[in-house]
């Protein structure tokens, strides 16, 4: 493995534990860098509720205009963003083609591929592995951020990153501990400066660490090796983060507060707040560049629905139950408030020309097209990277692509992949088309999934 | 399948080599990868206490990896990443300074370090590097770690200082935090056998779940666990040892998902009014306690897990049995581990009881037969809130089932699920469904057992306490608890052994163990 910018810093002695760092605040940085952050909600969405669709139309491609259209068009689901359309691009019609493939759980295969665009190989039971890792990680790879990238989760979500080997990343659940990590302080408050020279020190302990593995990487068996390489890597990144965190001028939010019982209703909004909060802090001291929040099931008494298990009794239900689509209808309007909050935050933080949300593109997806395990149209809404995205678009593709399943065929317009080529290029990566190339239709032919989506890019 | 399985056995039992002398290596494939492993988060929390015996430390709950079937230290699923390597970083500071607080066996000296720190500092960093690498440290090393905690003692001008710094490099060495196999072999064999101190590890963490212990350490070096017969024997000394239990009790908690009751487990408080998740420890605890006085007891065989009557019964469990507080059989209708509140929670609904996870998990762990996913768009519509469909649990599910789509896989998982349709989402026995008496009959339909009709949940017990297929399936994922890693085709002879010799010591679960660990897959490596 070569070397990282980082790991040579820390040869260099400037990772060192005095090590006084450049300011990075954002403010000085022209043009400010772009960033990207995936909010993953879970069980798709209510398609009739979703979309925004033309009469007559469902077998043409389209684009609509958002920056006019009135706030009783927008869907139901979509309508709290109603106030961002001209930052907004909606896509309607990519579909999981590298996860339709396998006979893999939709859950576990669509969490797989939906940021990593690869068909993911099940090694037994739940867990997945992929020949490569997810784009949030080829992005956080090329940035000289103190966090790479951070993965949270709330209420367990099958995670959706994909370190360079191919291993599934674990999320932080603990908003506290997510905290901590971004402005750590001294571990023993009764011996402040025992504590501060043992902070200041740990590059020296690290410095020795990373030797270590450095030293036994020649004696391992080659498929050992990358691990070791790896974590090598990994403790010089650390070395340089500590360092680095020491150094950055960046005023740290309050500590979240405990949360209500992860049954109570209020709870999924306790803890995505205090993760979406705690993102806007890391975004624009430029302490990460790349953040996924994972959110799984809610309580069903966030949604009004009586106590039962939102995935099993609710989610399951809504093809055949107008009682459950209303439901869940409810579940992915939670997750559009969510969403439209945090764009209200992200851009009224000035920054350069305009606001941290014009250098950020977040992106609200989900492992599933819907609650029964559907994967051919996945809702995707993208908003800010004003600079990038040509915004202010509903996106429509057509069914067009039949793709074979065990419950059938399965009809999408546009392989997902080509979304992630898009996002790819939107942040400037060089790393060509992402993921699986190619994977079978039911006609016998093979689908290209290389390209991009047309019209989402300036 | 059942002719294959008998031909494996016959195989298998001719080339049976579990007492007598040892023949020696005769291995002639490479057979499969031994990969790379890093400590799991219990065996991480496990070896810390070891290293600072006496010492009260911090919770320390490094990130899990993802679970590989039951377990969740497979070297497949394990990588290295940041949120990890920071908390192992964090973790060495927290402990260090505990243990720093709570000077004891672990420090020979004041913790200003006394009259001679620097001969203090040395005897700590030498012994505790020598305990947490599992072996001797080379001279090399010695100079290594002792000059860096002589300059941070240099440089920070504080014992204290000095010494946790140097603890917490061992505590980041790769020699701690993974079990590395990599001694050179002069040999030029497809396998190379396991170092002393390699072997050891591999024996502690499979059967203690944590570090060798001084006289596993010596015997590494004496050369004692050179030979198959040696390692047997300090198998039956380590199972006679208090932490085995530690060992026992991981697997079963990994195996029967004890670990997706948490603190957080809710149910339906309209159904299950009394329900708090304070009970968890309660429910798991009598699982445990079942697991232990088997294994411990006159016959420590699967089916007495299956199959073994007592409990004793705390609060919670005395309420949800309906029997009196203490020891005492378990009402009629329970047997073994299945019929337990723990495995029957954790294998529920919120609502209702789940025929869909309690056979899926028996397919899976009990029969190596997990059933495929439902495909993608599949009807899923079994809504515990009956938004969709009504009528009992079973009618329900059945009705789900219907579908030709479906009914090739659920005939036979909720053959097996219903069997448990008296036991509710909490484990209490009703007799009742809504209005309708419960019908807890059943067909099993994979395995040696397969078309064999059951009434409930004792009698599928009973049968699967009987079955040759499950006594394989049981042995398959203790060799992958041990290896950390699912079988291999490479793996086929010595699994009919272990097979072989489980079945025919009639499921002594001891002596399962002790034939796993002398095995040669065990004891060696493949040559990289």
């Amino acid at each position: 493995m070569e070397p990282t910018r980082r790991h040579l810093l820390g040869l260099l002695g400037l990772a060192g534990g005095c090590a006084v760092w450049p300011l990075r605040s954002t403010a000085r940085q022209a043009p400010p860098p772009l960033r990207v952050l995936f909010y993953v909600s879970s069980h798709g969405t209510v398609h009739e509720n979703w979309s925004i669709r033309l009469r007559y139309r469902d077998n043409q491609d389209y684009v609509l205009s958002l920056g006019e259209a009135p706030r009783s068009e927008f869907s139901p689901i979509l309508r709290p963003l109603w106030p961002h359309r001209d930052k907004l691009v909606v896509v309607d019609g990519v579909g999981y083609a590298t996860a339709l493939v396998t006979d893999l759980l939709a859950h576990a295969s669509g969490a797989a591929t939906c940021q990593s665009g690869w068909v993911p190989r099940e090694i037994e039971g739940p867990s997945m592995v992929l020949e490569g890792p997810s784009l949030d990680q080829l992005f956080a790879a090329e940035q000289d951020t103190p966090f790479p990238s951070l993965e949270w989760g709330v209420s367990a979500g099958i995670g959706v990153s994909f370190g360079p080997l191919g291993n599934l990343l674990p999320q932080e659940s603990d908003p506290v501990a997510a905290w901590r990590r971004l402005f750590p302080s001294a571990t023993n408050p009764a011996r402040p400066e025992e504590s501060r020279l043992i902070r200041q020190r740990q590059g020296s302990v690290l410095d020795l660490a990373a030797d270590r593995y450095t030293s036994v990487l020649p004696r391992l068996a080659a498929e050992d090796r990358d691990k070791i390489a790896l974590h090598r890597d990994l403790v010089r990144d650390l070395e340089v983060r500590i360092a680095e965190l020491d150094a950055i001028p960046c005023t740290p939010s309050a500590q979240p507060t405990a949360p209500p019982p992860p049954d109570a209703a209020g709870y999924p909004d306790h803890m995505i707040g205090a993760f979406l909060e705690l993102a806007t802090v890391a975004l624009s001291c430029d302490l990460t560049r790349a953040i996924t929040l994972r959110v799984g099931d809610i309580p069903t008494a966030t949604v009004g629905a009586p106590p039962g298990d939102l995935h099993n009794d609710i989610a399951h239900a809504v093809a055949s139950s107008p009682e459950a689509a209303r439901y869940m209808t409810l579940h992915h309007t939670f997750h559009a408030l969510q969403i439209a909050q945090l764009l209200d935050t992200l851009d009224a933080i000035p920054e350069g020309d305009g606001t941290l949300l014009d250098h950020t593109i977040v992106v609200w997806h989900n492992e599933i097209s819907t609650g029964d395990h559907e994967l051919h149209t996945v809702p995707v809404v993208l908003a800010g990277g004003t600079g990038v995205l040509r915004t202010g678009h509903y996106h429509r593709f057509a069914p067009r692509y039949a793709l074979a399943s065990g419950s059938g065929l399965q009809r999408l317009g546009q392989p997902h992949n080509r979304l992630l080529n898009t996002l790819g290029r939107a942040l400037g990566l060089e790393t060509g088309p992402l993921g699986t190339r190619e994977v079978p239709l039911a006609n016998g032919e093979m689908l290209d999934c290389t390209g991009e989506l047309p019209g989402l890019l300036r | 399948m059942m002719l294959s399985l008998s031909l494996s056995l016959s195989l298998s039992l001719s080339l049976m080599s579990c007492s007598g002398p040892d023949p020696g290596p005769r291995w002639l494939a490479p057979g499969a990868p031994s990969p790379l492993r890093h400590l799991s988060p219990s065996q991480y929390s496990n070896a810390v206490q070891d290293l600072f015996e006496g010492v009260q430390l911090p919770s320390i709950q490094l990130p899990d990896d993802p679970k590989v079937g039951a377990f969740d230290h497979m070297a497949s699923a394990q990588s290295p990443n940041p949120l990890w390597i920071e908390a192992v970083q964090a973790a060495a500071v927290r402990i260090t300074d505990a243990a720093m607080e709570q000077p004891g066996p672990w420090l020979p000296c004041p913790d200003d370090g006394g009259p001679d720190p620097r001969a203090c500092g040395h005897a700590v960093v030498r012994d505790l590097a020598r305990r947490a690498f599992r072996r001797p440290l080379t001279p090399e090393e010695i100079a290594l770690y002792l000059g860096f905690f002589e300059d941070q003692l240099a440089g920070s001008g504080s014992f204290r200082v000095a010494l946790q710094l140097a603890l917490q490099a061992i505590l980041n060495a790769p020699e701690f935090l993974y079990l590395l196999e990599i001694t050179p072999d002069p040999g030029s064999g497809p396998r190379i056998p396991l170092a002393g101190h390699e072997l050891a590890a591999r024996l502690s963490f499979t059967l203690w779940n944590t570090l060798p212990d001084e006289r596993l350490l010596t015997a590494a070096i004496t050369g004692a666990l050179d030979t198959a017969d040696g390692v047997e024997a300090e198998a039956w000394r380590m199972l006679e040892d208090p932490r085995i239990t530690q060992g026992v009790l991981r697997f079963h908690h990994l195996w029967l998902d004890l670990g997706d009751l948490d603190e957080s487990f809710s149910r339906n408080p309209v159904r299950y009014p009394s329900w708090d998740p304070s009970w968890v420890p309660s429910l798991q605890d009598e699982t445990a306690a079942l697991v232990w006085r088997v294994f411990d007891g006159p016959k420590p065989t699967l089916s007495s897990l299956l199959l073994d009557p007592q409990t004793d019964a705390d609060r919670v469990i005395a309420e949800l049995y309906g029997v009196a507080e203490g020891p005492g059989p378990v009402p009629s209708g329970r047997a073994g581990i299945l019929t337990r509140p723990a495995w029957l929670t954790a294998k529920a609904n919120l609502i209702n009881p789940s025929p869909v996870q309690r056979g899926a998990w028996i397919l899976e762990r009990m029969l190596c037969a997990p059933p495929a996913p439902p495909p993608a768009g599949a009807a899923l519509n079994i809504s515990d809130l009956q938004l969709a469909t009504q009528g009992t649990n079973r009618e329900r599910y059945s009705q789900h089932a219907a579908d030709p789509a479906c009914a090739g896989c659920h005939d036979a998982i909720d053959g097996l699920g219903f069997g448990f349709e008296h036991f509710d989402s909490v484990g209490i026995w009703n007799e009742l469904d809504g209005d309708s008496p419960v019908d807890a009959s059943g067909v099993i339909w994979v395995g040696d057992l397969a078309g064999t009709p059951f009434d409930g949940a004792v009698e599928l017990s009973e049968l699967l306490a009987g079955s040759e297929t499950v006594h394989r399936c049981v042995a398959r994922q203790w060799f992958r608890y041990a290896h950390g890693r699912v079988e291999t085709e490479a793996d086929a002879v010595i699994l009919a052994q272990l097979e072989a010799r489980f079945l025919e010591t009639g499921g002594e679960l001891p002596e399962l163990l002790v034939e796993l660990v002398r095995s040669e897959t065990f004891r060696t490596r493949r040559a990289p």
